[in-house]
């Protein structure tokens, strides 16, 4: 098995990433897509630390929290792909500096 | 299932759209409030049934024996949460009755609303941070359809994005937070946490982790500098909606912070209360100082509820019962207080149309009722006494001056001065002589509309005159918190 | 002490609050005479005084009454306290209201009409509920034992002051209302601010327990802090911008008041400082002293120059104010004994001036001086109470404003022999007084003497229930000017 700390920092590259997508991409699926990979950052986490919990042992908890955490996810993403399906029938556009309405 | 009043809760969340499609069109709206409403009363009937078992048993956990592995734990804590959310809870539910057309989608507005409900009753009775986190998605998923439900105008899809990508991030650094957590520990239960970490070693991934939590939460409650989805979000939501979301959205994340701080953060609280401190003083001052200057009402309440969340933190900076006594007072109260505010704010804009504060001189000749619940709930959201800001921000000074922190209760004075040039810059306007003829036009608000205001206007009063009862319910409220922590 | 009559100070408070809600609801259809159930509520709470004076004086000691507001984290009695420094000032505070709910009837009346016109029965209703909130707030005020249920009762004059002005005021009223609230609200944040400093460190809120600060560094702070609060509600120089405004521009029952809770700020400054942060508070005797004097000679100033009769008599507020401010910035107990007298004295003189004005509004129809005169032969008794109004602002033997100023000025001349600046000021100060008799009687010669101009040869004496409201302060006036132990006899038993 490989050692714990290539895992960590694997997620936490990934949600560098993440956080990198979110305050640069200016396209509004992108920024759903960021914040996509902090969560799979998080649940990457959990697997891991489920894995190395006690030797040859694998603990449940982080298992079913991750599936859950994806599961949360789905849900997020159909909320927020229904507003930016609204936003563009609105806008006509998926480009998040021209909503600008609400800067400031 | 869970508990009864969250099983009812759940279950009237599930029942209404059902209702709403079976029942007769012209009428939909009307009898899913109603019922909507009529469920958060039975509910509160129930939860008062579940607050004798807590009294009697310190906390009722879920599995019943199962003490490190349960996944519900109520307490006195939970129940105080818990009593609010279903209070505001109810009276932005009659006032949307009022509110809200009548169309095809209505029913899902109560929907929503009572499943934002049960997201928060969810987080507040979870035992563990996997129940935690899985309310803190209902209720987080709720807020942003909700903000978002009326597109007809642009304003509140643009807000409702951005809420939901701050919001979103924010959960998810949670959840990263709650990894390492887990990581650590090998648990998510928080008497687990306590057990596992008491006298733990501060090493760099417990400050990790406690940042990527604070971070997560802290986005929620709106902290400095996490808080700039809020005016949007607050102020294009509708009326009823910003009361609740100002009123006790912020209440989870309190509760969340606190909740995590205070059990598996214990060992490095001489590090995060300095923190706190710091983080409260520059949260109200950017509140209080960027709602000077605010020409919408509603922006302008959104960013003094910022200010108010700088308050609250003065209790986590003090780290004692009396300063956790006085946030959760607080937070009470503030939901009272700016529920009341916005309701009226919400009135007045559905009467006159606009929301510019210079066109609102005279409002206060012609919605006479309105006008006085509103000019109560700002006087009391300024802290004078009789209301029931008074002992809330009393209790916070005074846990900050017992924690030879006297310079935070210092600024919480000064803040609470700053906030009443533009808490009474409202009333002002409101009564100016009628200046406008679309100010003329316009009457008292709608019974309907009416009667939450003043419900909430009579509790503020009330726990301003006789604030013992609250007080001692928030004290249990702390030392439910204190005594899981294990170390008052 | 001990009293026959349970609950006897909380009756006096709540007694008003109940006329108050009665007059809210029967004002309609009671009109014009909703006033006569305000007048039997503040009679009865003047009676309940009166008695406890009574017992007061024949018994001596205190009379305390304790009801629990709070107690959890804070110790939040509210109390009420009856003792010789409190007593003398609620019962005089009390009279004014009185006689000034008897002379709101007919004043009103006529206000209500030139307003409103005939329709509109409400406005009684309204006037009246307000009107009584004042006696809550001055006489609870006086009584109570701490300072956040002091900062209530003021809020409770504050309040209906505010609306009164804007609906029954007169000209530029909505304007001056507003400025008034915001100054006097700025004064009472201060005051509260410094009450909840001083409250926390000291772990309650009693006025009693603000000893444990007196002299510390918090304690200097605490004391500014309520001190500034309470001389920007008694308009002293510096923070006098709204005071002539509002004291002329209010009906002339409600100025009488509002001359009222401009002069209670010396009982709160008698009460909270002198008594309770001596040592603080007597750093604060130089800097006091100088801004009464100053205000003493600005007030006359200002006042010598109006010719409206109300906003003359509103003007002259300012500077008797001041005299109380000098006497307990005298810092020992002669001085403040006639700082506390002399406010009494100057309410009862201002309420008789002040309704003499507005006697004088309603008969003639004008405010101006200029336009009148000679009418004393037209209204000899309005002449006569304006006389004797005069004489009491201006200290003339025999009226109650002479013994007060003997008594204050002993003090003030006391401290004068501690210090050459004191002694300056001291001998400055009484120059002024000379100005004040030149400011009442001056105008009152106008009005009352010389020829009658065209037009007022057809005014008529007020009617009895204006006059015998000023009448009998006027004797009460009288009566404490010949036996000044009615008052002293209580002063000197608490300092």
């Amino acid at each position: 098995m490989l050692d714990l700390a290539y895992y960590l920092i694997f997620s936490f590259a990934l949600y560098i990433v993440g956080i990198y997508c979110l305050a640069t991409k200016r396209n509004l699926i992108r920024l759903l897509l960021g914040v996509e990979m902090l969560v799979n950052a998080a649940n990457i986490n959990f697997i891991t630390f489920a894995a190395y919990a006690a030797p040859g042992f694998v603990d449940s908890l982080g298992h079913s929290f991750a599936a859950i955490s994806i599961g949360l996810a789905g849900a997020l993403s159909a909320v927020a792909l229904a507003v930016v399906v609204l936003l563009y029938r609105r806008y006509g556009t998926l480009d998040s500096d021209e909503l600008k309405q609400l800067r400031g | 299932m869970f508990t009864l009043p969250f099983d009812l809760l759940l279950i009237f969340t599930v029942a209404s759209p059902i209702l709403g499609w079976v029942s007769p069109k012209q009428y939909r709206a009307k009898i899913c409030g109603v019922f909507a409403a009529a469920a958060l009363v039975v509910v509160g009937v129930a939860l008062f049934g579940l607050y004798q078992d807590v009294v009697a048993n310190a906390a009722v956990y879920l599995p019943s024996n199962a003490l490190n592995f349960a996944t519900l734990r109520v307490d006195a804590l939970s129940i105080f949460m818990t009593a609010i959310f279903l209070g505001l809870g109810f009276a932005a539910t009659i006032y949307s009755i009022a509110y809200v057309e009548n169309s095809g989608r209505t029913p899902f507005y109560f929907t929503l609303i009572l499943a934002l409900i049960s997201g928060m009753v969810g987080i507040v009775f979870a035992g563990d941070l996997l129940a935690l986190y899985v309310f803190w998605e209902l209720m987080s998923i709720s807020s942003y359809a909700l903000v978002a439900f009326f597109k007809e105008e642009g304003t509140p899809i643009e807000a409702g994005f951005k809420f939901l990508i701050m919001s979103a991030a924010g959960s998810a650094t949670a959840l990263f937070g709650i990894s390492l957590i887990y990581g650590l520990t090998g648990t998510l239960n928080f008497e687990g946490l306590v057990a596992a970490l008491s006298g733990a070693t501060p090493n760099a991934w417990i400050y990790l982790a406690a940042v990527f939590v604070f971070v997560g939460f802290g986005v929620k409650t709106a902290v400095f500098p996490l808080h700039t989805w809020l005016p949007d979000a607050y102020s294009a939501a509708s009326a009823p909606i910003s009361a609740i979301l100002s009123g006790i959205v912020i209440g989870p994340g309190v509760y969340a912070l606190a909740k995590v701080f205070f059990t598996a953060f214990l060992p490095i609280q001489t590090a995060w209360t300095l923190a706190f401190a710091v983080l409260a003083v520059v949260t109200m001052l950017i509140g209080n100082i960027t709602a000077l200057r605010q020409t919408d009402l509603k922006r302008m309440l959104a960013y003094s509820s910022i200010g108010q969340v700088g308050y609250m933190l003065i209790g986590f900076a003090a780290a004692s019962q009396l300063g956790l006594t006085g946030t959760f007072l607080q937070f009470f109260n503030h939901a009272l207080m700016k529920g009341c505010a916005f309701l009226c704010a919400g009135a007045i804009i559905y009467r006159l149309g606009s929301r510019d504060i210079s066109g609102m001189q005279g409002v206060g000749r012609k919605m006479p009722l309105t006008a006085f619940a509103f000019a109560i709930s700002v006087a009391a959201l300024v802290g004078l006494p009789p209301l029931c800001g008074f002992p809330g921000e009393l209790t916070l000074f005074s846990s900050a001056v017992q924690a030879d922190l006297t310079w935070l209760g210092v600024a919480l004075l000064l803040n609470s001065v700053i906030s009443a040039g533009f808490y009474l810059r409202i009333v002002y306007v409101l009564v100016q002589p009628v200046s406008s003829p679309a100010v003329e036009k316009i009457k008292e608000s709608p019974l309907l509309m009416l009667i939450p205001i003043l419900a909430l206007m009579v509790l503020i009063i009330l726990f301003g005159v006789w604030p013992d009862p609250l007080v001692n319910f928030a004290g249990d409220a702390a030392n439910a918190l204190i005594s899981l922590g294990g170390n008052p | 002490m001990d009293t026959a009559i349970p609950s006897i100070l909380l009756q006096a408070v709540i007694v008003p609050l109940i006329g108050a809600l009665l007059c809210a609801f029967l004002g309609k259809y009671l009109k014009r005479n909703t006033g006569w159930i305000a007048a039997a509520a503040t009679i009865y709470s003047t009676a309940l005084l009166a008695y406890v004076a009574v017992q007061l004086w024949t018994q001596g000691g205190q009379l305390v009454e304790t009801y629990t507001w709070g107690t959890i984290v804070f110790q939040l009695d509210f109390g009420f306290l009856a003792d010789g420094l409190s007593i003398p000032v609620a019962l005089a505070m009390s009279i004014i209201c009185t006689a000034m709910t008897v002379y709101s009837i007919n004043y009103m009346d006529h206000r209500i009409e030139h307003l409103y016109g005939k329709d509109k029965p409400g406005t009684y209703a309204l006037y009246y509920a307000l009107f009584l909130l004042f006696p809550v707030g001055l006489i609870g005020g006086a009584l109570s034992t701490n300072t956040i249920e002091l900062f209530l009762f003021l809020e409770s004059g504050l309040f209906p002051f505010y609306i009164l002005m804007d609906v029954f005021g007169y000209k530029d009223r909505h304007r001056i209302a507003m400025m008034s609230f915001v100054w006097t609200q700025i004064g009472a944040a201060v005051l509260l601010i410094g009450a909840v400093i001083a409250g926390v460190k000291a772990g309650s809120f009693a006025i009693t327990s603000l000893s444990v600060l007196s002299g510390t560094d918090l304690g200097l702070l605490a004391c500014g802090l309520i001190l500034v609060g309470i001389l920007m509600k008694m308009g002293t120089f510096g923070f006098h911008v709204w005071l002539p405004l509002v004291h002329a521009e209010h009906p002339t029952s409600i100025a009488a008041v509002l001359a009222t809770i401009v002069g209670f700020g010396t009982y709160m400054i008698a009460r909270l400082l002198f008594q309770n942060m001596f040592a603080s508070f007597q750093l604060f005797s130089l800097p006091l002293m100088i801004l009464a004097v100053v205000t003493m000679f600005y007030g006359a100033y200002l006042t010598m120059g109006q010719d409206d009769v109300k906003r003359l008599f509103a003007c002259s507020t300012i500077g008797q104010t001041a005299y109380s401010i000098l006497g307990l910035a005298s810092m020992n107990a002669m001085g403040v004994e006639g700082g506390v007298f002399y406010f009494i004295s100057h309410i009862l003189g201002k309420a008789i001036l002040f309704s003499v004005a507005g006697i004088l509004v309603t008969q003639t129809g004008t405010r101006s001086i200029k336009e009148m005169g000679g009418l004393a032969g037209k209204m000899p008794l309005t002449a006569t109470l304006c006389l004797l109004g005069a004489m009491i602002l201006s200290a003339i033997p025999p009226l109650s404003g002479f013994q007060a100023e003997w008594i204050l000025f002993t003090g003030v001349f006391m401290q004068g022999l501690t210090g050459t600046a004191y002694m300056i000021l001291a001998i400055l100060a009484l120059f002024a007084t000379f100005l004040t008799a030149v400011y009442t009687f001056w105008p009152a010669i106008r009005i009352f003497f010389g020829p009658t101009p065209a037009g007022m040869e057809k005014t008529k004496e007020a009617p009895l229930t204006m006059t015998a409201p000023l009448v009998a302060l006027a004797v009460i006036s009288v009566l404490i000017g010949l036996f000044p132990d009615i008052i002293m006899h209580f002063l000197t038993s608490v300092f």
